[in-house]
């Protein structure tokens, strides 16, 4: 054992660190890791002789009398050495942490764990005592103990100790009057995970424990602890006996605050307390309705009768109130809600946070789903209320937690809101409205789409365009959001009136447009999957998209929503809308391209990607005969060709898909077709047509000069070299393998040779594919042009 | 280079009188060496010094008393020979009794305390003549006695009662504790096996001012005679806190104190020296004036400590 032990185990003398639990769990960790440790050297021991070699396996549940002298010997130093510490709680924990070790000492431990038991007295500090008794009884699981008086005892000390922490108005410990809320939430973990050992012995232990405590004055707060340990399912025979003996108590003590008895004022830390744990057990309660009449409760506790002004006026009682909103059933609450009201507006002085009693109300009411008219009664009443606050922040809380019913059933008494608020201050309730509306997963009621429409639009004038501040982002995010999840269901054609409305409002908020361009093409696709008589609605959806997507203003955006838009316009059929849509994407990426030095290499790669898919939309879209079936292929040449701006790297990508593109076409059977039987596949239209081989091959000599030409201008070395290498392997897997390829390909090679290291593995790899193809040669039969024709132009 | 060891068969190193000592000389050694015997010498003093400031400067000067040899016994384990290299054993076996012309019948039991202390050690001692120097090696081993050798032990446990109030006091107490009162009481095995812990219980019946801790002192007595009187001392062994902070009024603790080993040996009372043991229950109450002194020890009377020394009598069962 090292000295590192000790004082690790001293650390939970000391009680002043907040974070006591956490200390407390790192520490037992610790704990635990040495008393495995020294329970395995021990074992080892009778296990092994001296010079390692086996001598024989203990069996799971071994006597002390199995165990050779000197194993015994090494234990029983282990406990020496620990009883030589000097300090109390330290000296505790190390002996808990080895306390398995007695198996190998002795066979009956319940005096040891007794004894153990009653050493914990010698800790004043309440907390620290708790948790020494929490540790004993993790630990003394292992020691299989027929016995379970110890846990008894050690419940019975710490009630001593909780009564004296109640009782006493001096300080105990380091632990101030103020703390003991505090103090007593710390405990309690200990005390439940006590109370749950012994609940998980069986019911034998709990009658005894019962017992013993009738015979000593039943401690509310104690008794507390307890029944919310109960586990319902487990312990149904024992329930009755703990309710026969907890109700009196509890009635008792409900009835001594309605009557406002002198026993009150002595002490009301204490009383504040007592309530807690009264609370703890009506928050049991809804477990046994039948045992328990809920609403019978209220009673008790005086809602509903009539209340003369001088009976409440402790702060406690607004403490029990609020427990018992939080946990008596929904339905009981909400039958009795004006009461309640009425019970919380008379106390209102005197309690510290109705606000919050409020809140909870709202929340209970909320869950009931009672019917329209009830709940407007109380609505009324809580806008009387609403209106006399005038703190802010609590006015919100309270209208936060009626938010939902109101969002629920109606509508009209939002008008008593918006009047009462301007400024930032609406502001940000119509943010918080907007939040929590779109919490769920969608939108659907008209009436509620058209309130947080108009939510929005207030919201949206109040967004300064000219400063994108976090908040303005923040608005614009939840209108976007709003937008997004409104769902309209079958009425597709609401939908998309609503898409073009929220577009004219807000129409400066620029991500919204994702949204529309995006909701839009949604109602596309589900009018292509119904089938019937879509296609006029398809056309109108399309033409909302390609009318939306100009304002944009980021052209990479632009692109996607093009391409996007172009698919879903060649699924539904419509070539020409299809090859429109392509065309201006192509154009966007004439744009681009003026724009290409300042764009981040994110980007670069953004681009080369969308232009690639495009390339592979290419190859779906039919050759349209009148202007030259690969016409929007030039096209597309012809934009990147002009402009000398763009890098290389873009350049070699695109051609490389062009040239991947070329060679796909000329292929007998394509690998995927348009979902859609009017959409004739180009494969159909040409193959075997010697003009569109002929466009083919011009097509992809053109493109091989303009790489040779990009490649050789490229200044940087080692890009230049990579580039070359792109070329080639695309080259490579293109076309058939001939002479004249590998020429072309020789020549690349040397390029990159020239200007690249020439162990890299990209350039070895390139070299090795290339003569694999080479070697093959002649019994290689591909689907690809013949380069020949390249060559002779 | 050679190493010479001593290694005996009992892992514990504890032996009784009348036993037989086995064990091994291991020798590792680089290269033969040859030697004229091996002679293996056990022995047993009684060390007593006489600490400065327990007795005046005088008697301080004359220093240590004669050391009392209890045992010396030697045998040959080997005549002349030669130990390879390598490691090498050589068994011994003697046992512990005194040699026939000793007059000495007792062997008290091991014992390290301040001023006396009873060793018993085992020596190895490989001759090599006039020229080279002997190897060696010491190892102490541990004589504890069989009951039959000792006082007759108590047959029945002893409980002795005690109390601490302000009146049992006999230094200057806080006025806030005269005024206040206290109490006190508890009840502690005064007979002790050597096995045993220290058993007893303890109850804060009464108390105005806090508690701050309560504290078991094990102490030893240790008593030299030296020249016509007995020079006593007494100093801590062990100290034990059990209770922490101010504890419930009216709950009885438990005193448990396990003895540690070596450090105590049965009580003795021997001619020229004895070894007594006590327990003091030290009680401190919280004070301003006690944080003034944070390293206070238990020992020195304070004004906000109380305490009762009890005499405890240790035997071996």
């Amino acid at each position: 054992m090292s000295c590192f032990h000790k004082s690790v185990a001293r650390l939970l003398t000391d009680t002043s660190v907040s974070q006591f639990y956490t200390l407390f769990t790192l520490v037992v960790d610790v704990m635990d890791m040495l008393g495995n440790l020294v329970w395995e050297r021990i074992k080892k021991r009778t296990e092994y002789a001296d010079d390692r070699t086996p001598v024989c396996s203990l069996p799971e549940n071994f006597s002390s009398d199995d165990i050779c002298s000197e194993a015994k010997e090494t234990c029983y130093n282990w406990f020496c050495k620990i009883g030589s510490i000097h300090e109390l709680v330290p000296r505790i924990y190390l002996e808990l942490a080895i306390l398995r070790c007695w198996r190998f000492l002795e066979d009956s431990f319940v005096s040891i764990v007794e004894r153990l038991v009653m050493m914990m007295r010698g800790l004043a500090d309440p907390l620290v005592s708790a948790y020494c008794h929490l540790y004993l009884a993790h630990c003394a699981r292992s020691l299989y103990l027929g016995d379970d008086g110890y846990l008894i005892m050690s419940l019975g000390d710490i009630s001593i100790l909780l009564r004296r922490v109640l009782l006493d108005k001096e300080t105990v410990g380091h632990h101030s009057c103020k703390n003991k809320y505090f103090l007593i939430s710390l405990i309690k973990p200990a005390i439940d995970w006590i109370v749950k050992c012994i609940f998980t012995k069986g019911y034998q232990v709990l009658c005894r424990y019962l017992n013993h405590v009738r015979k000593v004055d039943p401690n509310m707060v104690f008794l507390g602890f307890m029944v919310q340990m109960l586990d319902p399912m487990l312990m149904c025979p024992v329930y009755a006996s703990v309710t026969s003996m907890v109700r009196p108590s509890l009635l008792d003590y409900l009835r001594k605050n309605r009557l406002n008895s002198p026993y009150l004022k002595k002490s009301a830390a204490a009383d504040t307390l007592q309530s807690f744990a009264a609370v703890a057990i009506i928050g049991h309660l809804q477990l046994e309705r039948n045992v328990w009449n809920a609403s019978n409760i209220l009673v008790e506790f005086g809602v509903g009768s009539d209340l003369s002004v001088s009976t409440r006026k402790f702060s406690c009682v607004s403490v029990v109130l609020h427990y018992l909103l939080k946990h008596l059933p929904a339905d009981v609450i909400s039958n009795n809600a004006v009461e309640i009201i009425d019970f919380i507006e008379q106390n209102k002085d005197i309690s510290v946070e109705s606000h919050l009693d409020y809140r909870l109300l709202g929340h209970k009411l909320y869950e009931s789903q009672h019917s329209l008219s009830s709940v407007c009664a109380v609505m009324r009443r809580i806008m009387q209320v609403l209106g006399q606050y005038d703190n802010l922040n609590e006015y919100l809380i309270i209208a936060d937690a009626y938010l939902d019913i109101i969002l629920l059933y109606s509508m009209e008494h939002f008008t008593a809101i918006l009047d009462f608020l301007s400024g930032s201050s609406r502001n940000t309730v119509y943010m918080n409205i907007l939040h929590k509306a779109t919490r769920a997963g969608h939108i659907e009621d008209p009436t509620r789409v058209q309130f947080l429409f108009e939510v929005s639009q207030v919201l949206h004038e109040s967004i300064d365009t000219s400063n994108m501040n976090d908040e303005s982002k923040h608005k614009a995010d939840l209108i976007s959001r709003f937008v997004g999840m409104v769902n309209f269901g079958a009425e597709w054609e609401q939908h998309l009136s609503f898409l073009s409305e929220s577009r004219a409002a807000f129409g400066s908020i620029d991500e919204l447009k994702y949204v529309l361009i995006h909701s839009s093409n949604n109602l596309a696709i589900k009018s292509i999957r119904d089938k019937k008589k879509f296609l006029g609605f398809l056309k109108s959806c399309l033409a909302f998209s390609e009318v939306t997507i100009p304002s944009i203003s980021d052209s990479i955006q632009r692109m996607n929503l093009y391409l996007e838009t172009a698919e879903i316009a060649l699924f539904g059929g419509l070539i020409s809308h299809s090859e429109g849509l392509v065309t201006s994407a192509i154009g966007c990426l004439e744009c681009l391209n003026m724009t290409i030095g300042s764009h981040s290499s994110n980007d670069v790669d953004h681009i080369s990607s969308l232009t690639s898919k495009l390339c592979s939309l290419l190859l779906m879209i039919p050759g349209n005969h009148e202007e030259g079936c690969v016409c929007l292929i030039r096209n597309l040449i012809a934009t990147l060709q002009g402009h000398s701006l763009a890098s290389s790297k873009i350049k070699v990508q695109v051609f490389c898909a062009i040239i991947s593109l070329s060679a796909g076409l000329s292929q007998k059977k394509f690998l995927y077709h348009a979902k859609n039987m009017e959409v004739t596949s180009n494969d159909q239209l040409y193959f075997g047509d010697l003009s569109f081989d002929e466009e083919l091959s011009s097509i992809a000599s053109l493109v091989f000069q303009i790489l040779e030409d990009v490649i050789k201008q490229e200044m940087h070395l080692a890009t230049r070299g990579r580039l070359a290498l792109d070329a080639c392997n695309c080259l490579l897997v293109s076309f058939k393998t001939s002479r004249e390829l590998s020429l072309k390909c020789s020549s690349l090679i040397d390029i990159a040779k020239s200007c690249l290291h020439p162990k890299e593995k990209y350039l070895r790899s390139t070299v090795s594919l290339m003569d694999r193809l080479s070697s093959n040669l002649g019994d290689q039969v591909a689907a690809s042009l013949e380069l020949t024709s390249v060559v002779q132009r | 280079m050679s190493k010479i060891e001593l290694s005996l068969s009992r892992p514990s190193r504890v032996y009784r009188r009348d036993e037989s000592i086995e064990g091994k000389i291991v020798t590792v050694l680089t290269s033969p060496i040859s030697y004229q015997k091996i002679v293996i010498t056990a022995t047993g003093t009684v060390n007593l010094q006489i600490r400065a400031g327990v007795t005046g400067v005088i008697d301080s000067l004359y220093g240590v008393v004669k050391p009392i040899r209890i045992l010396k016994k030697s045998l040959q384990v080997a005549s002349a020979g030669k130990l390879g290299p390598g490691k090498i054993e050589t068994p011994f076996s003697f046992t512990l009794s005194p040699q026939e012309n000793d007059t000495i019948a007792t062997f008290y039991e091991t014992f390290h305390g301040g001023n006396i202390s009873i060793q018993y050690l085992i020596t190895a001692d490989v001759m090599r003549g006039y020229l080279h120097k002997s190897l060696s090696a010491a190892l102490e081993f541990i004589v504890e006695n069989d009951r039959a050798n000792l006082i007759t032990s108590p047959q029945l446990l002893e409980f002795v009662s005690f109390y601490i109030t302000q009146d049992t006091q006999k230094h200057q107490l806080l006025p806030e504790l005269l005024t206040g009162c206290f109490r006190v009481t508890g009840k502690i095995l005064t007979q002790c096996s050597l096995k045993d812990p220290i058993t007893g219980d303890l109850t804060v019946e009464a108390s105005a001012v806090p508690i701050d801790s309560v504290d078991i002192q094990l102490l030893r007595v240790e008593s030299i005679l030296a020249g016509e009187r007995f020079v006593t001392d007494t100093s801590v062994i062990q100290t034990t806190q059990i209770a922490d902070g101010d504890i419930c009024r009216s709950l009885t603790l438990p005193i448990y104190v396990l003895l540690p080993r070596l450090l105590v040996c049965p009580t003795l009372y021997a001619g020229s020296f004895s070894i007594e043991f006590h327990v003091s229950i030290t009680v401190s109450f919280q004070s301003q004036l006690s944080k003034l002194y944070p390293k206070s020890d238990l020992r020195t009377p304070r004004p906000w400590m109380a305490t009762v020394t009890i005499p405890l009598k240790l035997y071996r069962t």
